[in-house]
């Protein structure tokens, strides 16, 4: 502004310059022109016409051109987000990515549950009519030719890689809706595998036939089938854990979706056009404590003593006693993971851990360890057990009829005395056994993390007396088996208490280690009174020569429980059980065997023990334990009075 | 801070005779060579028409380019595909079930009666026998639900 206005002041003072000549020729015109009007007075009337004409004309093309200019603005300022918008999104293409779910394997790294890409196939009966011709575009004869021949050319290669015969797949290639139309989608198979449908494209594409398609559909697989089915669990139909781990622990399997998004064409991808990509994050993988070869072994014995007591389930654990880590957890009878269809309520339950029962015999472990612990009971205490002895308003009697019997406590424990377990609980505080019961982990769940752990029940400090006598033998009290097992393992293990563990480590997707839930350890009993335990239990083992676990000192107890019938809310039926650790000399391994309403032979020592047995001989040497060198001590079972 | 050094009078400053003698200001000589109208329009379209070539070589190389990943892709998913379909077969194979039952085939029994040799001393731990396969019947009559249905 401030330059013009000095150019103008400085031209103004120059005479000559443009500026100052501009207005004369100006002058003159209009000075012509009022000559001209007043010269041909006789046109004004042609020239106003002229003049109007013109006026109009502009004024039609100021309009027309103010429209044009205003279209211009709409398009391209006022709607221009919703075009360019509507424009972006037409080349826009967005996929889902879906994350692979995560893997279970066992200790060794033999993979329990794992997912295979697959795909669900299905075909589209109306593009199969045209081949692939748009339903706007007429064929041509030789299109038409081919379109007739597609069917069965497409159902050939369907045959060829998903089985069975073409004929099996002309139906749902020509499949019609109900109003008689072909139809726009007729599944053909679920969890193809995602090569067998790359040969499949492969071979359509060579004969250039159209209409199959497909979406994700990923397929679980359980490649050891039954195999700790019970503990891995199962997904449902749409891929979610719906059982055991793959239940417990879904969120973290399943992984989090991601999204890729990019501009194309026609002609596929834009290069350097915009595009997102947050990729999907795999789900985690769970490295378990179990051990597949051990839990087949476990398996094969339980199943064979299930079937052949007529039980009508039955559930065994294998335990590594110095970390509480779980080697084998079976549960019988049990289902494939892979074949849930054919699967009862009561193959999918896992007794392991969802069944509590009365433990029976089993708990005089317990109950001699509390004892022991107190300095109330050693091996050698002397106990003169009658006949029977009243409790409450009853009797309480032994498995076995009997006049009266002056034991040790190792003989109480080796003949699994009801009366003598009794007696000597007797002379401890009822406050202080439900203190040690709790602290071996009775009455609450361990931890473990599988569903549905049950809790079990203990009575509390305040127990009636009777209530006291009958659970020191293994009554009026419930438990599980992973506690009862894990409790027996921390009371041989020096008396240090591991919780039970079943999960050994994970990783998440980016492979990073994530926590898991870990074995808290305390101290239950003394080291002594672990020896004096360990010292009795060996006396069960030794009592009969069928109950050694060849080349090893091994200890244990049997467990012959009634069974609590809910129809009836009375005594039916038996729980049959053993618990087995070896070797005697530094326990390393436990078995615990429970067969629940064994029909044929009902006792712990005849059902349970023979399958403990065998899996302990078959787990001592794997686990690499050396066989015992020395002799199991002669247990005085009895004393003289 | 920075100082600048004061330059000696007179020395640089010129003389009057200089003075006059130099105009105060004067025409900047102009280029000697000007281009014609005609061929600058032809090297503007020259260089148009070169950006232009540049332009589409580098597009047809990009799209190619991207069809070259994107077909490289799809043959990696294709890899892995099958691998997946490899590696599933290979757990099956790996499987306890599996293993027992070729080992089974092979006349393999478990071994109740193993011994262990102490390499420091040489001494074996154990009794070694001869195991006849019948020690853990059970185990491998075991009934079908325990493994594969």
């Amino acid at each position: 502004m401030t330059e013009r206005k000095g150019t103008q002041r400085r031209t103004g003072k120059r005479p000559g310059t443009a500026a100052s000549r501009g207005p004369s020729p100006v002058r003159g015109t209009r000075g012509h022109s009022r000559q001209t009007r007043r010269r041909r007075p006789s046109r004004p009337a042609g020239l106003a016409g002229q003049r109007g004409r013109l006026t109009i004309g502009l004024v039609f093309i100021l309009f027309g051109m103010t429209a044009l200019a205003g279209r211009a603005l709409q398009l391209q300022a006022i709607e221009a987000p919703a075009y360019a918008s509507s424009a972006a999104s037409g080349i826009q293409r967005a996929y889902t990515l879906h994350p692979d779910r995560g893997q279970i394997i066992d200790r060794n790294g033999t993979v329990m549950a794992a997912s295979e890409p697959a795909v669900l196939v299905f075909a589209d009966p109306l593009m199969i009519s045209r081949n692939g011709v748009d339903e706007r575009v007429s064929m041509g004869p030789l299109q038409t030719q081919k379109a007739a021949a597609a069917p069965k050319a497409i159902a050939k290669v369907l045959a060829k890689y998903l089985g069975g015969r073409p004929e099996d797949y002309r139906d749902i290639v020509t499949k019609r809706d109900p109003d008689g139309s072909l139809a726009r989608y007729a599944p053909v198979k679920r969890h193809v595998p995602s090569y067998t449908y790359d040969l499949i494209k492969k071979d359509l594409a060579a004969g250039k036939w159209y209409g199959i398609n497909t979406t994700p559909d990923p397929v679980r697989s359980y490649p050891a089938g039954t195999v700790a089915s019970n503990v891995i669990g199962f997904v449902n139909s749409e891929g979610q854990g719906a059982g055991g781990l793959e239940y417990a622990l879904d969120k973290q399997l399943a992984g989090t979706e991601g999204k890729e998004s990019y501009e194309a064409s026609t002609y596929g991808r834009i290069p350097l056009g915009r595009a997102t990509l947050v990729p999907a994050v795999d789900g985690t993988d769970y490295t378990l404590t179990l051990d597949s070869t051990m839990q087949l072994t476990t398996q094969n014995a339980l199943a064979a003593a299930v079937e052949s007591t007529g039980a009508t389930s039955g559930q065994a654990i294998v335990m590594n006693v110095k970390t509480g880590e779980v080697l084998a957890m079976a549960s019988m009878p049990t289902f494939d993971s892979s074949n849930l269809s054919a699967a009862t309520s009561n193959e999918l339950v896992n007794h392991a851990v969802q069944d509590a029962y009365e433990p029976g015999s089993v708990q005089k472990v317990l109950t001699m360890a509390a004892l022991a612990d107190q300095g109330l009971v050693t091996p050698d205490s002397h106990v003169e057990v009658p006949p029977s002895i009243s409790s409450g308003g009853g009797t309480i009697k032994d498995a076995f009829s009997h006049d009266k019997l002056d034991l040790t406590a190792r003989g109480v424990v080796a003949y699994s005395s009801n009366i003598g377990t009794t007696l000597l609980t007797r002379t401890m505080d009822k406050a202080v056994l439900a203190k040690y019961l709790k602290s071996f982990g009775l009455g609450a769940t361990t931890g473990i993390g599988l569903p549905g752990e049950a809790t079990g029940s203990v009575p509390g400090p305040t127990m009636a007396d009777f209530t006291r006598d009958q659970i020191s033998f293994g009554q009026g009290l419930s438990v599980t088996a992973i506690q009862q097992a894990a409790a027996v393992a921390g009371i041989v293990n020096g008396g240090v208490y591991h919780s039970p563990t079943i999960i050994k480590s994970a990783r998440n997707g980016q492979g990073e280690p994530v926590k898991v839930p870990a074995s808290t350890t305390r101290r239950v009993i003394s080291a002594k009174a672990s020896a004096q335990v360990r010292d009795m239990m060996e006396a069960v083992v030794t009592l009969a020569p069928d109950r050694a676990v060849p080349g090893y000192r091994t200890i244990g107890k049997t467990g012959t429980a009634q069974r609590i019938d809910p129809s009836c809310h009375c005594y039916r039926g038996y729980t049959a059980s053993y618990v087995g650790v070896g070797p005697a000399e530094s326990p390393s391994i436990l078995a615990y065997v429970v067969l629940n309403n064994p029909v044929k032979g009902h006792e712990g020592s005849a059902v349970a023990l023979p399958v403990a047995r065998q899996i302990l001989s078959v787990a001592l040497p794997r686990y690499g334990v050396e066989p015992s060198t020395s002799k199991p001590p002669k247990a005085v079972l009895e004393y003289k009075p | 801070m920075s100082a600048e050094i004061a330059t000696p009078e007179g020395r640089l400053r010129p003389t009057g005779a200089e003075r006059r003698r130099r105009p105060l200001l004067s025409a900047v000589p102009g280029s000697r060579h000007r281009m014609s109208g005609l061929a600058f329009a032809v090297v503007v379209l020259l260089v148009l028409a070169l950006g232009l070539v540049a332009a589409l070589v580098l597009n047809t190389t990009l799209q190619s380019q991207s069809a070259q990943i994107t077909e490289k892709k799809a043959a990696v998913e294709s890899l892995s595909h099958r691998q997946a379909a490899i590696s599933s077969q290979v757990d099956v194979k790996r499987s306890p079930t599996q293993l027992e039952a070729a080992a089974a085939r092979l006349g393999m029994v478990p071994n109740v009666a193993p011994a262990f040799i102490d390499l420091r001393t040489g001494k074996v731990i154990g009794t070694p026998h001869k195991v006849t396969g019948t020690e853990l019947k059970g185990l491998l009559d075991a009934p079908v639900s325990a493994g594969i249905r």
